[in-house]
């Protein structure tokens, strides 16, 4: 055990586990990271792609989800400068969202509706509650809605940054539909983060991707983090495989040569990033160290223990339809109860679909970040549900 | 700083000997424990109007406090991802897949619904699969006269007369659930099918699993399913008393009886028997948050998360022994944990269990404690003036 109280036994158990996986063919490869008390045990095991490269320390990974936090860790950047507010409508930067109407019933048709209560703000897209997302709700029949988010490429999927269209197109398309619910009503998955990258650009006055290299990649050294690979690094992307029902075996889901090799017409705030192990360790860290990093505040103490407070009311995440969420701060979840080896009160952070996961844990004093591209869907990942309990099983003070 | 006044301890080795002294039953030994400085009594004799008198290595029937130990040893695979707490647990225990639940637990038995989702590891730690003990008011439920019939109903452990580990899961097998897998807390079956499934796990019996995981590590040498002859003699005999007399009758000779011989079936809920010192050895390991001389039973987060309280208020409403049982207690991983300050001995956080032939067990990290009372009068040890007294005794010792 040395300075960062993990326990090097308990390192290689998580070593020799993990391994395993990638033996059993389960996953191509992994990197893991498992930071103490600010000393970082990281492990790249397998390959980037079946039959591929080693995989490395610094292999990029497609984030998609763990883009949320990012994005809202910008937003957070602009409304310290007074330059959003919480709760102000977002109606002067988004005029496509002003004078929402909202569906009398979910599953009704698209002129049902009633108006908005109030007008969307910025808050309601930080905690995921605009009135528009993941629609979890068990309905007989596929909602109109849905239909017409499906027809205006739109709605909410895995993700696939070239089918999408430009920031400002997918606003108006957005902008001709009603909400689902009242603003603050629901928490919703998804959208809420694509339009915050949005509303993030436009009070910028720059593309997402500049303002986050301006803002926040460039201090905290994340030298690989971006809406897309440039040709001179694609070979360290890894190939993303997702399972394929009802066969179970994997099958390719995006080459490296594909839709993340070119820049995108939509920078997506909710899942458009890729990233490397140190990476997402400098921007964990950050917030684990309450927005400092190096000599630099990035972000005030005070917004950060705001992002990472639940900011649910009660019932809200019950209704979710996530049945792990416990409560949600600004972008990313927040750990309420200990209900696993690796749940601590207190701990935020949030998953990629695309296979990666990420928590910054205060009372542990720990950063974990798991990064694969295998999905956890429509299959669950046995790697994503064993590695934060193998980093967590690891602590040894 | 001894951390326990040795002028009030002898209080507790008082409270003890009144009730030897009236007959209630014929000896005890205790243990409290803090900070590191361990005070153990014995008083008494192993059996009423005889035996020889109570040594601090007297073997006793654990009974229910087996469950904890057992979760202990279930964590450990947990820790190594060979068990997952949200897994379904049917590729291990098929007999319990696509299981159907009654419609209402006094009802039929082919009046059923299907399950709602299958039976996970969680629930069986946290007393949820939907099967468990059930008080028998109204008279005559279908599901219990059905379980008693199957040797998987509750009750005094009896293990001579269990059935094997796989008739146990084919007798549950072909019963409906009570209730809904998570929906609330029942007592006592998940522990033993728990043992099965760790069983299975390893294709090892129990009592290996425990000695591997358990027994070997924290030094716990007279801990086991059964009691060997050469030892025989250690083992006082059990009472239980008689409900409408209050007097207590022979449950169990000691030689001959039913922990003399390795039992059929090696209940995770019930069966162990151990000592002053090899408890008080798992109660200073689950103080120290999994440590023990010389390694890590577990990381400190599986035990934090096994002492945490992992009931929710809506099934706390309808789940205990009695009404208002969860006002202020909860359950973690097979073990009750203290939420609430409404006795002298009750801390928040404090968590360990009781066995029902006539033993108590906790650790309390906040007072730094670990007590434990060691007795083979069986009644229930919540209600029972014995235990009440005995926790009152060590908890005003504190100093």
């Amino acid at each position: 055990m040395g300075s960062s109280g993990l326990s090097s036994a308990r390192l290689r158990r998580m070593h020799d586990v993990l391994a395993g996986q990638v033996d059993q063919g389960v996953l191509p490869g992994l990197v893991t990271v498992v930071s103490r008390h600010g000393e970082a045990a990281v492990d790249a095991i397998g390959a980037q792609a079946f039959g591929g490269t080693p995989m490395r320390r610094d292999t990029i990974f497609r984030i998609s989800s763990m883009t949320k936090p990012v994005v809202a860790a910008a937003a957070m950047i602009l409304v310290e400068e007074c330059r959003l507010r919480l709760d102000d409508p977002v109606d002067p930067l988004l005029p496509e969202l002003a004078d929402r109407r909202v569906l009398v019933s979910v599953d009704g048709p698209l002129d049902d509706t009633v108006p908005a209560a109030r007008p969307i703000t910025l808050r309601d897209l930080l905690t995921f509650r605009p009135g528009i997302g993941l629609l979890m709700d068990e309905l007989p029949d596929e909602p109109p809605i849905l239909a017409a988010m499906t027809e205006r490429s739109v709605a909410v999927g895995p993700p696939q940054p070239a089918a999408k269209p430009g920031d400002d197109e997918f606003l108006r398309r957005l902008g001709e539909l009603p909400l689902m619910f009242q603003p603050g009503e629901r928490w919703q998955y998804h959208t809420s983060a694509e339009v915050l990258g949005v509303l993030v650009a436009r009070a910028a006055g720059q593309p997402l991707e500049t303002f986050l290299r301006d803002r926040l990649f460039g201090p905290l050294g994340m030298v690989d983090t971006a809406f897309s690979v440039p040709a001179d690094r694609i070979d360290r992307l890894a190939a993303s495989y997702l399972g394929d029902l009802p066969a179970g075996d994997l099958m390719l889901w995006d080459a490296p040569d594909g839709q993340w090799a070119t820049p995108p017409a939509f920078q997506s705030g909710t899942d458009g990033l890729v990233s490397t192990a140190d990476d997402f360790l400098a921007f964990g860290t950050m917030l684990l160290r309450h927005g400092r990093h190096g000599g630099e505040q990035v972000l005030s103490r005070r917004s950060v223990e705001l992002m990472t407070a639940d900011q649910l009311a009660p019932g809200q995440a019950e209704r979710s339809g996530f049945p792990d969420l416990q409560g949600w701060g600004f972008g990313m979840s927040v750990t309420l109860h200990r209900d696993a080896v690796s749940a601590t009160p207190g701990q935020y952070g949030w998953a990629g679909g695309l296979g990666t996961g990420w928590y910054s844990d205060p009372a542990e004093d720990m950063v974990t970040i798991l990064l694969t591209q295998r999905a956890v869907f429509p299959l669950p990942s046995p790697t994503y549900q064993d590695f934060f309990t193998l980093a967590y099983q690891a602590i040894d003070d | 700083m001894a951390g326990l006044s040795t002028t009030r301890m002898r209080r507790v080795r008082d409270a003890l000997a009144r009730y030897v002294d009236n007959g209630t039953l014929p000896g005890a030994v205790a243990v409290a424990s803090r900070h590191g400085d361990t005070h153990v009594e014995t008083v008494g004799t192993t059996e009423l109007g005889g035996g020889t008198p109570m040594r601090e290595d007297t073997i006793f029937r654990i009974a229910s406090m087996t469950k904890p130990v057992a979760a202990v040893a279930a964590m450990t695979f947990v820790e190594e991802c060979r068990l997952r707490l949200d897994d379904p647990v049917d590729p291990l225990l098929p007999e319990l897949a696509d299981r159907r639940v009654l419609v209402s637990v006094d009802g039929p038995l082919d009046d059923t619904v299907p399950a709602a989702r299958p039976i996970t590891l969680r629930d069986l730690l946290t007393f949820r699969p939907g099967f468990g003990m059930l008080d028998d008011t109204p008279v005559g439920r279908p599901i219990l006269a059905a379980a008693r019939r199957l040797g998987v109903g509750g009750g005094p452990p009896h293990p001579a007369a269990m059935p094997d580990p796989d008739a146990f899961l084919r007798g549950l097998g072909e019963l409906p659930l009570m209730y809904q897998p998570g929906e609330r807390w029942l007592y006592h079956t998940g522990s033993d099918v728990l043992g099965v499934l760790l069983e299975r796990l390893v294709d090892r019996p129990l009592d290996e699993v425990l000695q591997e995981r358990v027994f070997d590590p924290l030094g716990m040498v007279d801990t086991a399913f059964s009691v060997p002859a050469d030892r025989i003699h250690r083992l006082p005999p059990a009472y239980l008393v008689d409900h409408e007399t209050g007097e207590p009758e022979l449950l169990d000779h000691a030689e001959g009886g039913e922990w003399a011989s390795p039992p059929p079936f090696r209940s995770a809920g019930g069966g162990l028997v151990s000592t002053a010192a090899d408890f008080l050895a798992f109660g200073t390991m689950m103080l120290r948050q999994g440590r023990y001389e010389g390694g890590r039973v577990l990381s400190r987060p599986s035990v934090r998360l096994m002492t945490t309280d992992q009931l929710t208020r809506e099934q706390k409403a309808l789940s205990g022994f009695f009404p208002g049982y969860f006002d202020h207690q909860g359950w973690g991983f097979g073990m009750c944990v203290l939420t609430g300050r409404n006795t002298l001995a009750a801390t928040p956080g404090r968590f360990g269990w009781y066995g029902g032939l006539g033993t108590a067990w906790a650790t309390d990290p906040a007072e730094d404690l670990v007590a434990i009372l060691l007795t083979q009068r069986s009644e229930f040890p919540e209600l029972s003036p014995v235990h009440q007294d005995f926790w009152t005794s060590v908890y005003q010792a504190v100093d």
